[in-house]
């Protein structure tokens, strides 16, 4: 009943626009606004096993559902000895598909990148998440030094 | 009921319970376990996922929980949730449910009703005289309960339920057209009840902070008058029950508290009987922002 409760006072509050902020998602990373989508990209320590983890959080500034699409979402990456990568979102059990974010609701998936090499940069176009255009690219540097980076593979 | 058998099959298994038993993983690259922490959330390994089991005993019960919990959020790696939760509510039909209370003044349906009461083995038959009004009308406060859902283009359908208490009968009084062996039971009138079931169809015009509807109603009611009856040493209720159709026309208004939650009032006439009124308040709730009319 508590839970219930709860559930209702949750989704009771509206994202603000622009707020890039509510109850229950925080929207840490680069922050960027496109079509009715506000998304947040923090590209988060790297898996042990190759690839990189992207976490998104992203709210619906407008009344209407919007569309948010992770199959469209296009993730580029170099390695540290300079090869450009295309990475695909790590679904093992293809769960992931296009969805509608209703209005004022907010979202947030953590997508696993997996590659065998160790990433120096990874850019993610925040367009294509919504089929917006022109692309707007965020990238993100890795974390660790490349010395350091390339003793971890 | 999957997370009740896993816990039974650890009940009865003795070996040690090791995270990741939850769906069994099967992905690819997955075994080799251990990521950089980043608040716990960021992880690479299949065995990202446990399982709580606490038994517990309350008395002579022995309650059994569990609890699927995942070490990290990473689609791909967790398993107690599935990919776009947060889309949820966009995979369901536009649906809505509201409470509220109305008022309602309507005609009497006691006039020139008959009866029977009985008290041990004698029966009394009396007819209700309602004297000093032409058109008698009755009072009712009642709760709604209303569960609909939305049509494209701003139309909508429904089921509401009516439940009340008749607070201001029309003044009435039984005539007992029979005697018995003490004479006649003294009979005096009480409250009543209200019961309503409707079907109702509507369109609703949504604006930036409301949102005005017309809608259509139609189906039954019952109104239930109790009448106290003395005879002698016994004491009974009797109850006059009155059936019938309803079709009301009604305008309503509503504020949107957020873009799921709205407060409104409405106001209606029954069709049938020109002279009936309702009128009332209501709290919704809406599957989709601003009932999907944006």
């Amino acid at each position: 009943m508590r839970a219930a409760v709860l559930s209702v006072a949750l989704t009771a509050c509206a994202y603000r626009p622009g707020s890039f902020s509510h109850l229950s998602e925080s929207f840490p990373g680069q922050r960027t606004t496109v079509g009715c989508i506000d998304l947040s990209v923090e590209r988060r320590p790297d898996l042990i096993g190759g690839g990189t983890v992207l976490a998104y959080a992203f709210g619906n500034r407008c009344d209407h559902p919007a569309i948010v699409d992770f199959t469209q979402v296009k993730v580029h990456a170099r390695t540290y000895d300079g090869r450009d990568l295309i990475l695909a979102a790590f679904d093992p059990e293809g769960q992931i598909q296009p969805l509608e974010l209703d209005g004022r609701a907010t979202g947030e998936e953590a997508i696993a990148y997996k590659i065998d090499a160790s990433l120096a940069e990874v850019c993610v176009d925040a367009a294509s998440l919504t089929h917006e255009s022109p692309a707007r690219w965020l990238c993100f540097a890795s974390n660790l030094p490349p010395q350091i980076a390339e003793a971890g593979k | 009921m999957k997370y009740l058998l896993f816990a039974a099959l650890l009940l009865a298994d003795p070996r040690p319970v090791h995270a990741g038993s939850c769906h069994g993983g099967g992905n690819a690259g997955t075994s080799s376990s251990g990521s950089h922490d980043d608040g716990g959330r960021s992880s690479s390994s299949s065995n990202d996922t446990s399982w709580s089991y606490t038994p517990s005993s309350a008395g002579d019960y022995v309650v059994h929980s569990s609890e699927c919990i995942d070490n990290t959020d990473v689609h791909g790696f967790r398993h107690c949730s599935k990919f776009g939760a947060w889309g949820k509510n966009m995979r369901i039909p536009k649906l809505f449910i509201e409470v509220g209370g109305n008022v309602r003044n309507f005609g009497s349906a006691l006039v020139d009703r008959t009866g029977t009461i009985s008290h041990g083995y004698e029966s009394f038959a009396y007819r209700v005289v309602m004297p000093g009004a032409d058109a008698p009308r009755d009072v009712a406060m009642t709760s709604t309960l209303r569960l609909g859902f939305g049509i494209p283009r701003g139309f909508y359908s429904g089921l509401e339920f009516e439940l009340g208490a008749l607070v201001s009968p029309a003044a009435a009084t039984a005539e007992m057209t029979t005697a018995g062996a003490f004479g006649t039971p003294n009979v005096e009138q009480q409250h009543g009840m209200f019961l309503g079931f409707t079907g109702v169809g509507g369109y609703r015009a949504v604006g930036s902070r409301g949102a005005i509807a017309i809608e259509g109603a139609g189906g039954l009611r019952s109104v239930r008058y109790n009448f106290d009856s003395s005879y002698h040493y016994c004491e009974t209720t009797t109850t006059v029950t009155a059936n019938m159709g309803v079709v009301e026309a009604r305008a309503r208004a509503e504020l949107w508290l957020s873009p799921w939650l709205t407060a409104g009032v409405t106001v209606g006439s029954n069709v049938l009987e020109r002279s009936d009124w309702m009128a009332g308040v209501y709290f919704g709730a809406h599957s989709r922002a601003y009932a999907g009319a944006r």
